[in-house]
């Protein structure tokens, strides 16, 4: 397994080079290969992922900082994007309705349709949003 | 965010000047947006040229302005890229947006 960690201040004014990063990342990794092929996804994924840390963390201080840890194994990888603030429950985020339009509220739902695996997980000093995708 | 408007006819045709619409720009995106709204411009046309990148705060800028066209007008889109694509494919906002292989083609929908 190798690891890759990227700190960036929590602010929306960072978030394309966070997230442009994290494409580079995947397009200069070459094992596994199959990571090649997702750096969209991921790249949608995380900005996805870290737009809502900033927002609904509560944390665009001076101070604070979202952390995005990749995990690069043989057959999948894991992206951990960490966030201090109250946290939520997945599971009680609704699913939008897609027949309504709304302007709001697609962004766990692109997570969840681009990633095979995503949970939510609150620990003492942190919580994260821990998304995994396996290589076909 | 740089938009680039030209009118047509009616119809105001705004390029957005930028690789990404994501949280980082789309208040900025939808402010100028509805400012044409504001302004009495019910059709504007998309030219997506530009732009390889969109998330769900992107997406959301444009419904909101579509939102407050309500009947009166729309939003058209074209020269959309496939990564643009998929999103509006993923969360079925290709149906609130026309999207057209060409200027020509979006405008000519315009007046039908």
């Amino acid at each position: 397994m190798e690891e890759v960690v990227l700190c960036f201040p929590a602010k929306l004014k960072y978030l394309q080079l966070a997230t442009s990063l994290c494409r580079e990342l995947c397009a200069n990794v070459h094992q596994p290969s199959a990571i090649l092929d997702l750096g969209e996804d991921v790249e949608l994924c995380i900005s996805e992922a870290c737009t809502n840390a900033i927002k609904h963390g509560g944390r665009e201080t001076a101070t604070a900082e979202i952390a995005i840890r990749f995990r690069l194994y043989p057959d999948k990888v894991v992206i951990r994007i960490a966030d201090h603030g109250q946290g939520f429950d997945l599971e009680s985020i609704p699913v939008p309705d897609l027949n309504t339009h709304p302007e709001r509220g697609y962004g766990l739902y692109i997570i969840q349709s681009k990633m095979d695996r995503v949970r939510y997980v609150r620990e003492e000093t942190e919580n994260y949003l821990e998304m995994i995708k396996f290589f076909k | 965010m740089r938009l680039s408007k030209v009118e047509r006819d009616s119809v105001v045709i705004v390029t957005p000047h930028a690789k990404k619409i994501d949280a980082s720009v789309a208040v900025s995106f939808k402010t100028q947006l509805l400012e044409l709204v504001d302004e009495g411009r019910a059709k504007i046309l998309l030219n997506l040229k530009e732009v390889e990148f969109i998330d769900s705060s992107g997406v959301g800028a444009m419904v909101s302005v579509v939102k407050k066209l309500g009947t009166e007008g729309g939003i058209k889109l074209f020269s959309v890229k496939e990564s643009v694509r998929s999103i509006l494919e993923l969360t079925q906002l290709e149906k609130v947006f026309g999207i057209h292989m060409s200027e020509k083609g979006a405008l000519e929908s315009f007046n039908q």
